[in-house]
């Protein structure tokens, strides 16, 4: 990949998507281990829009507590610290895939279903390897395929255009990229996750989700990902704009250290979450084997 | 097609046109069957009103959503996404799994469009 290339397609990009202040306080407040529950719930409350969404995402049939929950204190108390945030980061990742205007709408929302399905197998897998961090394992899979995000809405052109080479010729998205932009979404991503100050590991793994074997200390990581996105294409999960699916790479797997019988049980696993993840947050479009058209 | 409030709709109604959020997020498609489950997930999205095909609208003659596909259709499509996979044994034993999970999911659909 050409680094000027990648400057020169960002210069373009005046106004990258921002991430709500509230998410970086959040994100500050659970890495300092000082914090408590009152310091969480303070900056929340600050939030009008995060607080409503959030207690009427606690208070939805998903998590079906018997008693209303009033308070984002209480929330946070039955949750926990991880979860809520969480619950913040998908809620305003959502909107940025929701976005305002019309176009490539279809292609967002099964880019969302993509990036969810692929943040639950994240975490599916790494509950199954008792990986420490399992909640940053989500957030990679969430945000993985981001740079796409910046393609739909800021390099429209030439996303139409990769669009239609990924059609036409059958292949993947990754080497449409390279023809049309001279990188790809993984680099724009990665980009993007620098510039919204994410903790290691995300922004590599978003870089390497591809390449896990180029990940450094990250590979297990990044090769989480790459699995997890594997995974929900084979399961049709949205989709991530093309219909291959590509073959795990070798060194991926050995770093993982999962065996081929392991792979009925996680599979199963993550259709199951999925499925009641995805009807609390956005219904299920339902079986769809076309994943562009 | 008829309008109803949200409160009226009733499960294996067919909705008449999508349905979006506030954000212009398709929530439910046109054509989907509700639900105690999706109509629950509207209600926590804030949704009023639905269109509801009336009964003469979906005569006994409509094309189910799958067109006619079955099992091996699926199947088909399926090998066809993965390519050839040789010897490659940790991805032919995620196709065998996703082709049945997905041939599943597909089953339980015809089930609840069925009623
Ligand atoms: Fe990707
Ligand atoms: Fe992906």
């Amino acid at each position: 990949m050409q680094v000027k290339r990648l400057n020169a397609i960002i210069g373009r990009v005046e106004d990258l998507p921002t991430l709500p202040r509230t998410v970086f306080r959040i994100t500050e407040i659970i890495n300092n281990p000082k914090s408590s529950a009152r310091d969480l719930a303070g900056v929340i409350n600050d939030d009008q829009v995060l607080t409503a969404r959030l207690l009427r995402l606690v208070n939805s049939s998903f998590y079906g507590f018997p008693q209303r929950i009033a308070t984002v204190n209480f929330a946070i108390v039955l949750l926990g610290f991880d979860a809520i945030r969480n619950l913040l980061l998908t809620t305003s990742v959502f909107d940025l895939f929701a976005g305002s205007d019309r176009d490539l709408h279809i292609e967002r929302e099964k880019l969302w279903d993509h990036s969810l399905g692929c943040a639950v197998a994240a975490k599916v897998i790494g509950k199954y390897l008792r990986h420490e961090k399992i909640e940053e394992l989500f957030v990679c899979g969430l945000l993985h395929d981001i740079g796409k995000i910046v393609e739909m809405v800021y390099l429209k052109k030439d996303y139409t255009q990769i669009r239609a080479l990924v059609h036409d010729r059958n292949e993947f998205i990754v080497r449409a990229e390279e023809d049309i932009l001279g990188c790809t979404h993984a680099h724009i991503g990665h980009l993007l996750a620098e510039r919204w100050n994410l903790p290691a590991p995300v922004p590599q793994v978003v870089l390497h989700h591809h390449t896990p074997e180029a990940a450094g200390e990250f590979i297990r990581q990044a090769a989480t990902i790459h699995l997890a996105d594997i995974f929900c294409r084979a399961l049709d999960i949205g989709s991530g704009g093309d219909r291959r699916i590509p073959a795990i790479k070798t060194s991926a797997w050995s770093a993982l250290g999962l065996q081929v019988g392991d792979l009925d049980t996680l599979l199963r696993q993550i259709e199951g979450e999925y499925q009641d993840i995805s009807s609390f947050i956005q219904a299920s479009t339902g079986p769809s084997l076309e994943p562009n058209a | 097609m008829r309008r109803l409030s949200l409160v009226e709709a009733q499960p294996d109604m067919i909705l008449a046109s999508d349905i979006v959020n506030d954000q212009q997020m398709l929530l439910l498609k046109k054509g989907a069957a509700l639900n105690d489950k999706n109509i629950k997930m509207l209600k926590s999205w804030g949704v009023a009103v639905v269109e509801i095909e009336s009964e003469s609208d979906s005569a006994s003659d409509t094309v189910p959503s799958d067109g006619g596909m079955d099992g091996d259709d699926i199947a088909k499509r399926i090998e066809e996404r993965f390519g050839p996979l040789g010897d490659d044994e940790v991805m032919r034993e995620i196709r065998r799994v996703a082709t049945d999970i997905i041939v599943n999911r597909f089953h339980q659909q015809d089930a609840v469009n069925a009623g």
